[in-house]
C-alpha cells in the first residue's frame, strides 16, 4: 500500500490530540500496520503516554542531521510488545529545533524529506497546540489532517486556527486534506458538551467523527504509560477509538 | 452568535478541504448468489407453500423469507453459504 501520513492537529490545547495520536498510531499496528509515530511537539508527551524516555529524536533528525534510522525507536517496553509501531520521541529541545530551522531558513518539506525513506504503512505526526513551524511542516507533509476538538464552548479555536494553517499550506504546495474533526471529552450529561456536539454536527456536517466520550480510564492509562488498547481493551474508550482505527482504514 | 458565525466560516473551510469519504464495501457473496435474487429464483409455488404454513403457525415475513432462504440452502451445495445463514439469522 501506498503510505499515508496523518497530522494530529489543533491549535488549541488540551484536546485530546495526543491521546488521540498515540491510540490511533498503535490501533494501526494492532491490525497490523507499520506505523511511524513522530512527535512534532517539545512537551515530548509522546514517549511519556507510551512509557518510554524522552528523547530528543525530531531535534536530531532535522538539526542534528543524524539518520532516520539512528532516531527511530521501537516503541516496545519490558512488559509491552507493540510489533508494527515505531516512535521518533521528542523532547524539549524540539523547541529548539524550530527556532535553529527558522535562523537556517525554513524548509516547509523538511519533515517530508527527512522522513522519505521510512518504510512504514502510515506515518502519523502529533503537533504542539501553537502555530509554529514544525506544524506547517507536519501538514505540509500530511496527506490527511485530523483534528481532535474537545466539546466545549471554546471547540471552535484551535479548530480555526488549524484550518488557516492548513489552507496557508496548501497555497505552497501542500496536497493535505481534512479526514475528520473527533469531538473529544464528550460528556452526554452535560448540556455543554451536548450542544457543543450538535452545533459541531450543524455546521461541520459529514466532517464530525463519532464522538471520544469523557472517561477516566484514558487519564489512568496515560498515567500507567498505556494505550487504551493495553489498559483496558473492552472499554467503551478503547471501543471508540477502535471505530475512529476503522474509519481511517476504510480511507485506504 | 459569535461563536455561530466562526463555525459557520469553519464550516465553509472544513466543506473545503474535506477529503472524499471512502466508499462503503458491499459484503460479498459468490457471484451465483446473491442473496437478494435467491428468494426471486425459489419456484413461486415453493414460496407460496412454504409462506402459507409459516404465517399460518404465527411467523412474520421475515421469517418466512428465512425459512424459504435455509430451505434452499440446504438444498444447494453453495460456496458461502454458512455467511448467508449466518446474515439471514442476524437479520431476522
Amino acid at each position: 500500500m501506498k503510505r499515508k501520513t496523518i497530522c494530529v492537529a489543533n491549535q488549541k490545547g488540551g484536546v485530546g490530540k495526543t491521546t488521540t495520536a498515540v491510540n490511533l498510531a498503535h490501533g494501526l499496528a494492532t491490525k497490523g500496520k507499520r506505523v511511524l509515530l513522530v512527535d512534532c511537539d517539545p512537551q515530548g508527551q509522546v514517549a511519556t503516554f507510551l512509557g518510554l524516555r524522552q528523547e530528543s529524536g525530531l531535534f536530531d533528525l532535522l538539526v542534528g542531521g543524524r539518520p532516520l534510522a539512528d532516531v527511530v525507536r521501537s516503541a516496545d517496553t519490558d512488559h509491552l510488545d507493540r510489533a508494527g509501531l515505531r516512535v521518533i520521541p521528542g523532547d524539549k529541545r524540539t523547541a529548539t529545533a524550530q527556532i535553529v530551522l527558522a535562523a537556517e531558513g525554513f524548509n516547509l518539506a523538511c519533515l517530508s524529506d527527512a522522513l522519505k525513506r521510512a518504510r512504514v504503512d502510515y506515518v502519523v505526526f502529533d503537533t504542539s497546540p501553537s502555530v509554529g513551524l514544525l506544524q506547517e511542516a507536519a501538514l505540509f507533509a500530511a496527506d490527511w489532517l485530523l483534528s481532535p476538538v474537545a466539546t466545549d464552548y471554546a471547540a471552535t479555536e484551535g479548530l480555526a486556527g488549524v484550518m488557516d494553517t492548513l489552507k496557508a499550506v496548501k497555497e505552497r504546495g501542500a496536497k493535505c486534506q481534512l479526514l475528520g474533526v473527533v469531538p473529544t471529552f464528550h460528556d452526554q450529561v452535560t448540556r455543554e458538551s451536548k450542544a457543543t456536539l450538535e452545533q459541531l454536527a450543524e455546521h461541520l456536517g459529514e466532517a464530525v467523527w463519532p464522538p471520544i466520550h469523557r472517561a477516566t480510564v484514558l487519564r489512568e492509562a496515560t498515567a500507567e504509560g498505556l494505550t487504551i488498547f493495553e489498559k483496558a481493551a473492552k472499554s467503551r474508550a478503547a471501543q471508540e477509538y477502535g471505530e475512529l482505527v476503522g474509519r481511517v482504514l476504510g480511507y485506504g | 452568535m459569535a461563536k455561530r458565525n466562526a463555525l459557520k466560516t469553519v464550516g465553509e473551510d472544513v466543506a473545503e478541504h474535506l477529503a472524499t469519504p471512502p466508499k462503503p464495501k458491499r459484503k460479498q457473496y459468490p457471484s451465483d448468489v446473491q442473496t437478494p435474487a435467491v428468494a426471486t429464483r425459489l419456484p413461486q409455488e415453493k414460496c407460496e407453500a412454504l409462506a402459507s404454513i409459516a404465517v399460518a403457525t404465527g411467523y412474520t415475513t421475515a421469517h418466512v423469507a428465512r425459512l424459504i432462504l435455509t430451505d434452499w440452502l440446504n438444498k444447494h451445495q453453495v460456496d458461502g453459504a454458512e455467511e448467508i445463514r449466518r446474515f439471514v439469522t442476524s437479520s431476522t
